[in-house]
């Protein structure tokens, strides 16, 4: 077995090297290298202030910021390498800055530790990531007004208990997703005012003894506030359980979407013509148009929904401050980000370009009797009490 | 509403039978299109109700 003294976060307490299984039990880079523009933009704003603060001198920023904004490129451009060995995204670049920079590069780490750093850097993305999402509903909001125009004496079916209920205008419908949606936009807003909270310099647990400026570093990253108790800090993963949330009810509505045009597109229902480029066949029946985006969209919700579950889990009974447990928090909500913009990227133009069925819809709109309440509420503002129209019109 | 025809394919006296005092002007209420119309309530699917949130929506989304 292979025993090298070979992880940089292993200090002179230890005597043994770790175990190969170990490195690759532990790692993270396979999935954290994703921080690298926030860990690098977080790691620049930290010496920045260090400088302030005279801790670094000037020229020592300035050979730092410009080695890391060298490795950023690097990784960019793909020439950066990892190993396992290194852990994690963070341990990277400072081995790295380190390598070119020797004892100016071993400065960087003064007065943090990682468990505000990845606090900081998962912060950074989250809020990025939320404005992109947020983007993107915009965008499938878009797709349905454009169609409102076009649709607006249609008159499609309402129903509850999946059974006809009402006639309703199909901008109707089409807007009923923009509020849900607009609702899922207002939840993201909301959340990003609490992801967008500075945890750099709370350091490992209880802050640093170092004389840090936590409001400079705050402000060079654009944080609105401060987290105030290092213990909190290190703890936390709200923001994380909570995005995830906002991205559960996002894929939520998206089934409710993509199970109702489904249905509609059926030969039995043909209320709509979905785009081919938005189909797939089958490998043995001629004849199928599939809906396959709509029912992926309607199946990549339960992976959004099991992230969600796995985070709530995951923070359960967890002590304070940090646990490595943590570190499991980011496959899951990256996952949920990139399923839940997939989504929306294809949601939008399917939207745009599906055809209404419109003849086909108004053949059949006079069976289910969806004029049976308007009949019922003539007979009310005739003066029939509402529960004797009910019954005399149902009879 | 055991039979295939629709509300608004029944005649008058069909209605009278069971809802005395029903006149012909229970007609402008039925039938899809008539039935949308009739709608008043704010946030309903009447044709002005549905108007005024596209409207809204419009300014909403616009750039």
């Amino acid at each position: 077995m292979s025993k090298e003294k070979n992880s940089p976060s292993r200090s002179g307490a230890f005597e043994a090297g770790v175990d190969k299984r170990v490195e690759t039990f532990t790692e993270s880079i396979s999935f954290d290298q994703r921080l690298f523009v926030q860990d690098i933009a977080g790691s620049i704003a930290h010496s920045e202030m260090l400088a302030q603060q005279g801790i670094l001198t000037d020229d020592e920023f300035q050979q730092i910021k410009t080695t890391l904004t060298e490795i950023k490129q690097e990784i960019v451009d793909g020439e950066f390498k990892y190993d396992f060995a290194l852990e994690d995204i963070h341990m990277h670049i400072e081995k790295a800055l380190i390598d070119r920079l020797g004892d100016i590069g071993r400065k960087l780490h003064t007065g943090r530790s990682r468990n505000d750093q990845v606090s900081t850097d998962f912060r950074l993305w989250v809020r990025d990531a939320i404005d992109r999402v947020s983007a993107k509903l915009l965008d499938l909001q878009k797709a349905f007004v454009s169609r409102c125009d076009q649709d607006v004496d249609t008159i499609l079916p309402a129903y509850t208990h999946m059974q006809r209920a009402q006639p309703v205008l199909a901008p109707h419908y089409w807007l009923a997703y923009c509020e849900k949606l607009e609702r899922d936009r207002e939840r993201l807003t909301d959340a990003r005012k609490r992801v967008n909270s500075s945890t750099l310099g709370t350091a490992a647990v209880a802050g640093t003894t170092i004389d840090i400026d936590r409001s400079k570093t705050a402000e060079l990253l654009g944080f609105e506030r401060i987290v105030a108790n290092s213990l909190d800090a290190s703890s936390d993963r709200d923001f994380v359980l909570e995005s995830a949330f906002c991205l559960t009810t996002i894929a939520l509505h998206l089934s409710t979407w993509a199970e109702e045009w489904i249905i509609w597109s059926t030969v039995e229902f043909n209320f709509l013509d979905l785009p081919q480029e938005f189909c797939t066949g089958s490998s043995i029946m001629p004849q199928k148009i599939n809906p396959d985006i709509l029912e992926l969209i309607r199946g990549k919700t339960a992976r959004v929904v099991g992230n969600l579950q796995a985070l709530i889990v995951l923070t359960k009974s967890l002590p304070l401050a940090y646990n490595r447990d943590l570190q499991e928090d980011k496959p899951q909500l990256f996952d949920s980000f990139d399923t839940v913009i997939a989504c929306l990227e294809l949601a939008a133009p399917l939207v745009e370009q599906t055809k209404l069925n419109r003849d086909e819809i108004a053949s059949r709109l006079d069976r289910g009797f969806l004029d049976a309440t308007t009949l019922m509420e003539y007979r009310i503002k005739s003066g029939v009490p509402q529960r004797s129209a009910h019954h005399a019109v149902g009879a | 509403m055991n039979e295939r025809k629709s509300l608004a394919e029944l005649p008058l006296e069909t209605f009278q039978q069971t809802q005395p005092g029903i006149d012909e002007s229970v007609f402008e209420s039925l039938g899809v299109e008539n039935a949308v119309k009739s709608f008043q309530s704010f946030g309903s699917t009447a044709p002005e109700q549905v108007a005024l949130q596209i409207a809204a929506w419009k300014a909403r989304v616009s750039d």
